[in-house]
């Protein structure tokens, strides 16, 4: 038994366990999973760079507690707004200066939902299209103008909305 | 990298050596008692024979047959794993003396549980392709060894029973929500196409019923696209594809064998088609 064949035959196993690998069942935010809205604050006399909003308080609206990492204030230049995956409509309370001289403004957001398979890890997630967002004029708004850049939310990287106050 | 060892890979890989079994039934005694002893008896044999042969006769070195079986491993998965259910008919075609042509059809059906979703596919497929003999034919035996491709497609449906959002941000506290999106839990008509490499080897084991053993890697090629859940569980290739084209599998058949023309006669053996006999 000579041929070249029998000779090989014993790597068969190992080649068949190095084909049996896959990708970690991990699903992070840098793969693509359900992405949150990307929300910069800009001073509409100075539109150059983003600015950051004192003492910012940002509430969902029909959520009790004020959301990740702005608990229960924050200077932020941007922040990120998780979007309902199952409504076609989310709404924010974004209160500048909480505490004292405190103005909340109403930000509406609209849009629709893609349901999508990303891989096995992840599973189904959440991406958004057609994105409107409106400030309601309540006669004080500290927010003086809103911008939406890309009506597609499909990832975290670059700011979808700007906001001028 | 997430390389287990699965359970039902460790329960399977002892019936590999069925395979061996059998290839060891296959070798005459005679054939085992030295180099010297087995070329005196072919001498002998062939003088007789070709006293017996007068006038000229179409001669066959290989004998053309049928064979007909079906996976054991498949069996054996049905018994043991639950949700998967499934069987194959294969066949293969002797056209030339190292050459068969050879198909396997089956229909499977898998329950797929992952973390957020779970989802059932069926369906059936077909390979269709060759087998090359690797051992120099031998006489009469019909053991061999051999390498193949297949070129094989399946078509099955997949249906998502449960599914939910991935979102790792809470806030919303929609991840147990069920998603009830119908483009993803229907996906009626897919179809997927891949090539396989196969290496096997089967032993008779009683006359005309052959054991063997077949490594089976594929490779996916093409999956039917624009479909809110894409070919996740492929009937026939085994696996989830979505993350690593490749799969690897093991095949155990039974087979049958029809010869479809008469036992052949052989005047004078060729050297290369003796028994070889180990070296040591």
């Amino acid at each position: 038994m000579k041929h070249w064949f029998f000779k090989s035959i014993w790597c068969l196993p190992f080649a068949w366990l190095l084909l049996q690998c896959e990708r970690d069942d991990i699903c992070s935010d840098a793969n693509g999973a359900t992405p949150r809205l990307v929300v910069r604050f800009y001073n509409i006399a100075n539109a150059a760079r983003p600015s950051p909003v004192v003492n910012l308080y940002v509430q969902g609206v029909g959520n009790a507690d004020p959301i990740e990492g702005y608990r229960p204030v924050a200077s932020a230049d941007s922040i990120l707004l998780p979007l309902k995956s199952f409504d076609t409509k989310t709404t924010y309370q974004l209160t500048q200066n909480y505490g004292s001289q405190a103005n909340t403004d109403l930000l509406e957001l609209d849009y629709q939902v893609a349901q999508q398979f990303l891989y096995r890890g992840c599973g189904f997630v959440a991406r958004y299209r057609d994105l409107k967002a409106d400030i309601s004029a309540d006669g004080n708004n500290w927010i003086k103008a809103i911008e939406v850049v890309n009506t597609n939310v499909d990832n975290e990287l670059r700011a979808q909305i700007k906001i001028y106050y | 990298m997430n390389c287990v060892l699965r359970l039902k890979y460790i329960i399977s890989l002892p019936l590999l050596w069925i395979g061996f079994f059998a290839w060891g039934q296959g070798i005459p005694f005679s054939a085992l008692q030295g180099n010297t002893t087995t070329t005196q008896q072919t001498k002998e044999r062939d003088t007789i024979e070709e006293k017996k042969e007068k006038p000229k006769k179409k001669m066959y070195n290989f004998q053309y047959a049928f064979r007909f079986g079906t996976d054991l491993n498949r069996f054996f998965r049905q018994a043991t794993q639950p949700g998967y259910s499934g069987w194959e008919v294969s066949g293969d075609l002797r056209i030339s003396k190292n050459n068969y042509l050879a198909f396997e059809y089956g229909q499977e059906s898998k329950h797929t549980y992952e973390s957020t979703y779970d989802f059932t596919s069926r369906g059936n497929y077909l390979k269709l392709g060759f087998d090359y003999n690797l051992t120099a034919h031998r006489y009469h035996l019909e053991n061999s060894i051999y390498v193949g491709a297949r070129y094989a497609f399946a078509n099955y449906s997949q249906t998502v029973h449960n599914y939910t959002i991935f979102n790792q941000n809470t806030y919303w506290k929609e991840n147990n929500v069920p998603g009830n999106d119908m483009l993803i839990r229907e996906s009626p008509a897919l179809r997927s196409d891949w090539v396989e490499i196969v290496l096997g080897f089967r032993g008779e084991v009683f006359k005309n019923v052959y054991l063997g053993a077949s490594g089976r890697f594929a490779f996916n090629v093409t999956n039917s696209a624009n479909t809110g859940f894409p070919g996740q569980w492929i009937p026939g290739f085994v696996r989830v594809v979505s993350e690593n084209r490749f799969s690897a599998s093991i095949n155990y058949s039974i087979t049958y064998r029809i010869p479809i023309i008469a036992r052949y006669k052989i005047i004078k053996p060729k050297p290369e088609d003796l028994i070889s006999v180990p070296d040591e």
